[in-house]
Order: structure tokens, then C-alpha cells, then sequence
């Protein structure tokens, strides 16, 4: 199910609030566990069961951690957690692009196997690895009850499109937590501005992608725009899924943290990534990074970590070889960051950090928006006159005139430019009562634009599903 | 206070209006019709076991929802207003509108369709081209004129037309361009007007060396109303319904039309059929595969054999009193192969291809 379906926010939320809210608070896990089945199942009914299942195998692998603490046994339950999570990612995810590479590289001809990806499954394996690995670690406690896991595993508002929740964010909040007015309050706004984040700002970029795909007469400009569209696209398309995530989980009394923190501000690439899906960068720091020895270490092993990291981040979204080289591209561009670019950006004015780091990242979306590498060096050409197209045409210029606006908006709404002068308001009495009144007003039309978005059938899967 | 009580209203809005819309769409009967959007709304899918597992369910189940939501039209009317006034974007879903006419975007030009119908044509064609005069008009799309005034996209009229040309080379081409001006459509749909076409039905009689002439003098003027026409749903924009105008004299009046799907014989129009989700099936019973027309008191032997969409719907009966039969074929639903066990291709004395831009655009569906 889609947070941006009426299904969900018409039919499936009132429902799990109205019941989660009224029953007392040792029922709520169990609600929130039938609840996140329900929405799983929606989308994936098979698949639910390879949801449970990891989910037990997690449990039990943890149950078993905890119990051969400080011997051998402890670790091969850890290296049978490992082995059974990537293996299930591995096999449901990559299983066809080994295969296809196989027979490319040795003319076999190897069956595919045309597994339909599990939605989300990157997401919750993730999830049930940094469990057990933190529980091996003594960082996490051990959780004995199933539902309490299961409930960690599958909670709705996370479940298929992150932010990835370590087990230690909310250990405690499984256990004991508040349903305070605050916290429905504070997450039923973010709910909202998520909400028409994705569908009134991404959705509407989107179609600049479907008008490119059909079009006939394509310019450069054309594809500076479908470049400029899908940045902004995806960033408004992923962050308004965390922050109905956030706000959702908020509304059930659990805090996730950030997983955005205005990422097209930055001033290089290492500060984009540590703005950009935190919860997957810091995952990839903590279990696979730092094991390796981080920095630590001489240079050429420090540049075989990081190519690794970022080759993995890369083949985290997605089997098809352009993720690889996008993930490639970011690694490479961190160790030139560090290696030289930093000293020379030093040396220049602020202004042309954000030139170049916009420009770097435009570049490595234009490869993770292609369906191949091939796609991705054609579009790269599109945008620098590489191929035999005009400049701009009637066409472009209508396109131009059509999604203008709101990519004006969204490159206004990507910085922290409205969220300063609500603070700024905050600040004053008058600002203050102002917003008070303007607030409900402003989050009810959101609601009714959303709704009427949804109605009128512009309406788009979440792109992070796919992972 | 104040604070509390603006948390309090907002949380009350946000989670109120959930459950208050959630009510009200069980509340509320479920519509089989839509009138604002002249189509039929997805009921609620059937509980299946195997539809549930394949996923199927669920998304018929959101259409359903979608379908029948509590104030659809307002909410329509939101997401329109959003794109146009706030947006700033020049059309809703490809509808514009200019002095209250509705017009919707045909773009970009499907070069493969283009050359599958032109396929077709020539093939046809050169199997009865000994025997036949075989001619092929193409019709404009109303955004022909539309994008003129307001430059919004179009086809490439000009390419089509070529494409065509190089592939059609055994029938005649009769230009209908210079005989159409954007006043001869109806402001809500995507059709001419049975009025407005005379020029038209002398062009093509011109053509095929025939001097048979028509004007508005020879027909009584029928008018039905209110006529909501295909582009009134799908328009952001509220405007007058339309009346539909359809043309009667004594060979119509006279005139019987044998349905080969049904195996009956109808009358030419049917005012019953305004009421229909396409209310332009007042001719000719709308999208019937397969027609023939029969004027038993003409004089005329002839007999024309009319491969048409639904603006082939309006044009045919101006042409009754000039033949003894018209067959009309539309290749949208029965192939030309099924069409030759019914009519008989040798009889006749002409062939006319007639079809709209929007058609020629999306043809990849003939049969």
C-alpha cells in the first residue's frame, strides 16, 4: 500500500488510529504489528511471508547471539544472521543480473529466473542485520519477545521505503512509549508536508520525464530540464516519503531520526552525503566502513574502502550496472574531495561550491535515472550538445512554460529558505499568532490539493520502492 | 492558550478530515455513471482468492475507491485550479480552452501509426483500385486550429500528410484542410458539427467527380440538448453544454441502417442515444464495427463504401440521397478480412478512406 493512495489515507489510517488510540497501551504493539501486515500484505501479498520469515530468522538468530554470548557459537549465529539476510537480498534482488552477466561474459545461456523484487526488502533486511550485529556487539539488548520484533521489522511507516530504523533508535520505544498531543500534533503536520511533497512536487516533476521519453524533438535544454526535474524529483519524491515516515512514527509515539537535512545546500560532495539518506550512509559507515578500518588505515587500503563502500551503496539500489557506476562515481569523488579538490575549493568563493557540488550531483542522477549505462552517456552527451539536436524548440519552450513554476518552487522548497522564516515568525508575537492561525488553514489545503492530485489520477509509485 | 488551541485545530482538521471522508465515502451509495466525466465508475471488485494473491484485487479496489469518492468533482476541480492558477501550467491533461471552446492537445506525431494506417489503406486499395475509384480524406483534430491561436503543441500536420502520401499510392487524396475552420466543432467534444460540414461533403463529391452538391437549405435542422460532449469531463473548465444538431429530409427520413452486429434494422439517428456515455452515438449508433446504410428510393445505383471513425458517423447521411447504399466499416473493431464475408466489394462503385488526425495518430489498434 501507498502512503499517497486513498486507501491508505482514507480508508487504512482513521481505522489503525482510531484503534491504536483506543486500546490500551500493552495492545498497541500487537495493533501496530496486525496494522503493518495488513499494508504489507496490500502490496505484497506472497511476499508478506518472506517478510515474516526474515523476520523470524532475525529473532531467532538474536535469541541465539544472546545466548552463546562471549563464545564461538555467538559469531557463527552472527555469520548465519549475515549469510541468510544477504543471501535472501541477494537471491530476490540480484539473482537475474548475475545471471544475465554470466551469460554475457561467458555465452552460456543460463535460465532467468524473473523474480519480481520484494518491496522493501533492502529496507527491512537492513533493519534485521543492524539488530543482530548490534545485539553481537553488546549494543543492543537482546528482544525476547517476538511481537516487539516482528513489530520493529514491519512497522508500516517505515517498512518499504526506509529511513533504515537501527533497532538501538527505537529499543526502547518498543517497550514503553508515549501518545502525547504533542507528538500527534508534530506528527500528523510532517505527515501532511510529506505528503504534498511527493504528490503535488514530485509527482508533478515526474511528468517532465514522461513528456521526455515521448518526445520526438528533444534539445539540450530538454535535457538540462529532465536532468533539473528528476533532481529536484527524486529529492522531493524520497525526503517526502522520511518525513511522512518520521511523522507517522511521531503519531505512534516512536522518533526515527532524520534522514534528510536539505542535502542541495551542501558545498561538496562528503557534506551532500552526510545530508543525503543518512540512514543509509551511516549504515554503510558503522557495519561495513569502519569494520574495514574507516581512515584509518594507509592510503590505498582507505581508497579500496571507500571504492567498496560506494560500490555497495551503488548495488544497494538496484541490479543494473549504471547503480554500480553511480555508486562508483560517488566513491571516486569523495577520495579526489579529499585527496585535492577540497584545498582548491578552498580557495574560491563559497558561491562556486554549491556550483560545483549541484553540478557533480545533477551528473550522478543523470546516471541513476538511465535504465542502462548506455542510456546514461547518451543523456550525459544531450546535456552538452553531444548529439546532433538543437539547442531549443517550440516543443522545449512549452515544456519550459509548463513546469517552470514548479521548479522554481521546488528549488525554493529544497533549502532551508521557509523553514528560517517560520522560525523568524516564530520569533516575534505577532509572527507567532499569525502562524497560529495560518498553520491548521494552510496544512487542511495541502490536504484537499493532495486529495484532489490523487483524484485526478496524477499519481506515481514512490521511486525508492524499487529498492 | 492560543497555541494549544491551534494544535488542537489542526490535528483536529488533519485527522478529522480522514475519518470524516473515510465515513463519508461508506456512507454514501456507490454511482454507476459519472455525468461530469460521461463514463462509467470502477465498482467494487469481487473478493477472489487468486485475484487477492496476484495483487489484482487491491488495485482494483484503489480504483474503486478513487472512483467513488465522496465530492470527486470538487476535488477535480482542486487539482485543476492547482496546475492552472497556481501552476501557471496552459492546459489540464492536455485540455484547453479558448472562447469557450474546449480543445484537447494531439502530440507528438506517432510516425509507426501514421505508416500502419497508410499500410492498410494502400493494401486495401490495391486490391480493389481496377475496379474501384478509391479516395482517402484526413480529417484535423480540433487542436489543428486551437494550437494555432494559443501555440500549444500540435502534430506535424505537414509530415503526416507526407508519410502518407508516400506510402498510399493507389488511392486519391482529398484535402479537407481548407474546408474547416475551428467554428465547425462542438465547444465540448472532439467532433464537427453535422451543420457546419457541407463544404466538406461538396469537397469530397467534388473529388470523386460526382455533382452532387449539398446546403444547409436541404435539410431540416434537428437540435438535442443538453449535449455534454467527450472533452466536458476531462475539462478543468466549466462551460455551457452544447446542442446536438443532426440533419433530417425525406431520403433520411427514409433511409434504413442494417447493424451486422445486432442483424436489425435501425433508424439513421436515435435521439435515445444523447444519453449514452458518448452521446455523438445519436448517428448511426455510434462505434457499430460494421453499417450499411440502405436508400431504397434513390435513383442512383451507387454504392460507396465508407472505411470511417465516428466523424464517418455525421458525415454519412448527407451523402444518402447521392447513393443507394453506403457500407461504413469501421476498422477499429472488425478487421477488413472478417468485413469481406458480409459486403460485397465488387458491387459498389467507390472506396473512401476517412479518417480523423487523432486516429491516423493512434492507430496501432486497427484491426
Amino acid at each position: 500500500m501507498l502512503f499517497s493512495s486513498i486507501s491508505f489515507l482514507y480508508y487504512f489510517l482513521p481505522v489503525v488510529l482510531i484503534v491504536y488510540f483506543i486500546i490500551p497501551n500493552r495492545g498497541k504493539n500487537f495493533v501496530l504489528l496486525i496494522a503493518s501486515l495488513i499494508f504489507y500484505f496490500v502490496g505484497e501479498p506472497i511476499y508478506s511471508i518472506l517478510m515474516i520469515a526474515s523476520s523470524l530468522l532475525g529473532y531467532i538468530h538474536g535469541l541465539l547471539i544472546d545466548k552463546y554470548r562471549g563464545t564461538k557459537k555467538a559469531k557463527v549465529a552472527l555469520i548465519s544472521s549475515i549469510i541468510c539476510g544477504v543471501g535472501i537480498l541477494g537471491f530476490f534482488k540480484y539473482a537475474d543480473f548475475f545471471i544475465a552477466n554470466i551469460n554475457d561474459l561467458f555465452k552460456s545461456e543460463l535460465g532467468l529466473l524473473h523474480i519480481a523484487l520484494p518491496i522493501g526488502i533492502s529496507f527491512y533486511t537492513f533493519q534485521i542485520l543492524s539488530y543482530t550485529i548490534d545485539v553481537y556487539r553488546g549494543q543492543a539488548q537482546v528482544q525476547k519477545s517476538f511481537i516487539k520484533f516482528a513489530t520493529y521489522v514491519s512497522l508500516f511507516p517505515q517498512l518499504i521505503a526506509g529511513p533504515i530504523v537501527r533497532y538501538t533508535t527505537i529499543e526502547d520505544q518498543l517497550s514503553q512509549r508515549s501518545s502525547s498531543w504533542d507528538n500527534v500534533y508534530n506528527g500528523s503536520k510532517r505527515f501532511i508536508i510529506g505528503l504534498a511533497k511527493k504528490v503535488i512536487v514530485a509527482n508533478t516533476l515526474a511528468e517532465v520525464g514522461v513528456l521526455f521519453a515521448n518526445s520526438n524533438d528533444k534539445t539540450v535544454v530538454l535535457y538540462w530540464l529532465v536532468a533539473i526535474s528528476f533532481m529536484l524529483q527524486i529529492y522531493f519524491d524520497f525526503s517526502g516519503y522520511s518525513d511522512m515516515a518520521i511523522g507517522l512514527g511521531r503519531i505512534f509515539g516512536f522518533d526515527f531520526l532524520e534522514n534528510f537535512n536539505y542535502p542541495y545546500i551542501s558545498k561538496s560532495i562528503t557534506e551532500f552525503w552526510r545530508r543525503w539518506h543518512i540512514s543509509l550512509s551511516t549504515w554503510f559507515r558503522d557495519y561495513i566502513y569502519i569494520p574495514m578500518g574507516g581512515s584509518r588505515v594507509n592510503v590505498l587500503k582507505w581508497i579500496r574502502n571507500i571504492l567498496l563502500v560506494w560500490l555497495l551503496t551503488g548495488f544497494w539500489h538496484g541490479a543494473e550496472w549504471n547503480f554500480i557506476v553511480w555508486g562508483i562515481y560517488f566513491g571516486i569523488l569523495l577520495i579526489l574531495e579529499k585527496l585535492f579538490i577540497m584545498k582548491i575549493l578552498k580557495k574560491i568563493p563559497a558561491i562556486f561550491h554549491h556550483f560545483y557540488l549541484l553540478f557533480l550531483v545533477l551528473i550522478g542522477f543523470v546516471i541513476f535515472n538511465a535504465n542502462n549505462l548506455s542510456t546514461a552517456l547518451t543523456n550525459i552527451y544531450g546535456l552538452f550538445g553531444g548529439l546532433d539536436i538543437p539547442l531549443i524548440n517550440s516543443e522545449t519552450i512549452y515544456y519550459l512554460r509548463n513546469y517552470l513554476v514548479i521548479v522554481v518552487v521546488a528549488m525554493i522548497a529544497s533549502t532551508p529558505l521557509l523553514s528560517k522564516i517560520v522560525t523568524k515568525l516564530k520569533e516575534k508575537a505577532k509572527g507567532l499568532k499569525a502562524l497560529q492561525v495560518v498553520e491548521p488553514i494552510l496544512l487542511s489545503l495541502l490536504l484537499f490539493i493532495v486529495t484532489g492530485c490523487l483524484i485526478s489520477g496524477s499519481f506515481n509509485p514512490f521511486l525508492y520502492f524499487r529498492f | 492558550m492560543r497555541k494549544i488551541i491551534s494544535k488542537f485545530i489542526t490535528v483536529f482538521l488533519l485527522i478529522g478530515s480522514f475519518v470524516v471522508l473515510m465515513i463519508t465515502n461508506i456512507a454514501l451509495p456507490d454511482k454507476e455513471f459519472s455525468y461530469s466525466e460521461r463514463r462509467k465508475l470502477a465498482q467494487i471488485p469481487q473478493l477472489e482468492i487468486s485475484e487477492i494473491a496476484n495483487g489484482d484485487f487491491f488495485e482494483d479496489l484503489e480504483a474503486y475507491f478513487l472512483d467513488q469518492f465522496a465530492f470527486r468533482d470538487f476535488f477535480r476541480k482542486i487539482d485543476s485550479f492547482m496546475r492552472l492558477r497556481f501552476l501557471q501550467q496552459k492546459e489540464v491533461k492536455g485540455i484547453y480552452i479558448i472562447d469557450d471552446s474546449l480543445y484537447k492537445i494531439e502530440y507528438p506525431l506517432n510516425e509507426k501509426s501514421v505508416q500502419n494506417i497508410a499500410q492498410k489503406i494502400e493494401q486495401i486499395t490495391q486490391e480493389y483500385s481496377q475496379k474501384l475509384d478509391v479516395y482517402y480524406a484526413v480529417i484535423p483534430d480540433k487542436n489543428y486550429f486551437g494550437a494555432q491561436v494559443e501555440k500549444h503543441l500540435s502534430l506535424d500536420y505537414q509530415k503526416m500528410l507526407m508519410l502518407m502520401q508516400e506510402k498510399i499510392k493507389s488511392a486519391t487524396y482529398i484535402d479537407l484542410f481548407p474546408h474547416l475552420k475551428k467554428e465547425d466543432y462542438y465547444h465540448s467534444d472532439i467532433h464537427w458539427r453535422q451543420d457546419s460540414i457541407f463544404d466538406v461533403v461538396n469537397k469530397i463529391s467534388a473529388a470523386m467527380k460526382t455533382d452532387y452538391r449539398v446546403n444547409r437549405d436541404n435539410f431540416i435542422i434537428n437540435k438535442l440538448s443538453p449535449f455534454y460532449g467527450a472533452y466536458y469531463g476531462q475539462s478543468p473548465y466549466k462551460i455551457e453544454a452544447d446542442e446536438l444538431i443532426y440533419l433530417t429530409n425525406e431520403s433520411i427520413n427514409r433511409a434504413q441502417v442494417y447493424n451486422f452486429y445486432t442483424s436489425q434494422y435501425t433508424s439513421v439517428y436515435n435521439e435515445e442515444y444523447l444519453n449514452n456515455v458518448d452521446g455523438y452515438d445519436v448517428y448511426l449508433e455510434g462505434a457499430v464495427p460494421l453499417l450499411t446504410i440502405e436508400n431504397e428510393t434513390s435513383k442512383s445505383e451507387k454504392e460507396l463504401y465508407l472505411f470511417r471513425d465516428s466523424f464517418g458517423s455525421s458525415i454519412a447521411p448527407l451523402f444518402i440521397e447521392e447513393y443507394r447504399k453506403i457500407h461504413l466499416i469501421d476498422l477499429r473493431y472488425v478487421s477488413f478480412e472478417n468485413v469481406k464475408e458480409y459486403i460485397d466489394f465488387e458491387a459498389g462503385n467507390r472506396i473512401l478512406f476517412l479518417y480523423s488526425t487523432t486516429i491516423i495518430n493512434n492507430s496501432l489498434t486497427l484491426k
